[in-house]
């Protein structure tokens, strides 16, 4: 199953097309291009979340438009840029965060949901040790956690940068 | 430079040594130092923690500590801020230049350290419980 959106670019060059282009050159006529954007909601973040899963985000249906934000330039419809999209729950605590400090509890599941939601987006093998940004972007990733602490040391990111181990809630002991 | 650490005591019926090192900012090389008596933990996972304060230190010298979640020893899930260190000293074992890169977490209040598997990694820690005596013997 596929979700297309088909955007055509206007015949005339007037004030509908604000973007300027034009697929007209003097005396020839250029054929029109078809833009495809295919998305399999299959390869996307959300497939391996669970009904349950999505309701304790709170998640009030399931569907693309919820997930993916099109927005439209001119009389192009194109997608937003790739970056993780939060549940309702999760955006009203990174908003809360923004205000004032929260619990260590309301900390630790809001880390939680940030990690697990964006390396499900980006497709990251467990085992990994990613570091991720409050807006879901992942900014650096190893295979250990010291080489990743290395990696970011000194780097300013303006907003907090939360490591995590792709695959494991937390590092209760000696990993072997 | 010795890289052996012989028959020392037991303080308390506990390990403690006296760790030296320093936090870097790898982009314009500035450095705060730290000095921390450790009681050696080996059901710790991370290489030494320090207390809450020193993050301000961290700050200062331009290193932002990421977040990350620990679980405690009864159970408790809590976040805590991490950023590596460089250990140059442990008691009177000497480590050549930039010494032994570990985690450090900031977590607590009270200078009551710990040094975690994260260090204990690179040297071989032989107990003597009988004589309340323990050696490090660093690789």
């Amino acid at each position: 199953m596929t979700f297309q959106i088909t955007g055509e670019v206007p015949e005339r060059l007037g004030d509908e097309n604000p973007l300027g282009y034009s697929s007209y050159i003097t005396g020839v006529q250029m054929p029109k291009p078809q833009i495809d954007f295919s998305i399999d909601p299959h390869e996307s973040y959300d497939a391996p979340l669970s009904g349950v899963f999505r309701e304790n985000l709170g998640y009030t249906h399931q569907g693309l438009s919820e997930i993916i934000s099109i927005y439209e330039v001119g009389s192009f419809r194109v997608q937003a840029p790739i970056k993780p999209h939060f549940p309702p729950k999760t955006q009203e605590k990174i908003k809360k965060l923004m205000r004032r400090p929260l619990k260590p509890s309301e900390m630790v599941s809001l880390i939680d949901e940030i990690c697990i939601i964006s390396a499900d987006f980006y497709k990251i093998k467990s085992r990994k040790h990613i570091a991720v940004k409050i807006d879901g972007t992942v900014v650096e990733s190893a295979d250990s956690e010291i080489d990743l602490l290395l990696k970011i040391q000194g780097r300013q990111f303006g907003v907090p940068v939360f490591v995590y181990e792709v695959g494991a809630d937390s590092s209760p002991g000696w990993s072997t | 430079m010795s890289r052996e650490l012989n028959d020392k005591d037991y303080e308390n019926k506990a390990l403690f040594v006296r760790v030296r090192g320093i936090v870097q900012n790898l982009r314009d090389m500035r450095q705060v130092p730290f000095n921390f008596k450790c009681r050696v933990d080996t059901g710790f996972d991370d290489g030494v923690t320090a207390p809450q304060w020193f993050r301000s230190d961290v700050e200062i010298i331009g290193v932002q500590p990421a977040l990350k979640t620990r679980t405690l020893a009864n159970g408790e899930r809590v976040p805590v801020y991490v950023c590596a260190a460089y250990i140059h000293q442990i008691d009177s074992c000497v480590f050549p230049l930039p010494g032994l890169p570990v985690k450090m977490v900031m977590l607590g209040n009270v200078e009551r350290s710990l040094l975690g598997m994260d260090s204990l990694k690179y040297c071989t820690l032989i107990l003597d419980g009988s004589n309340q005596k323990f050696s490090m013997i660093f690789n």
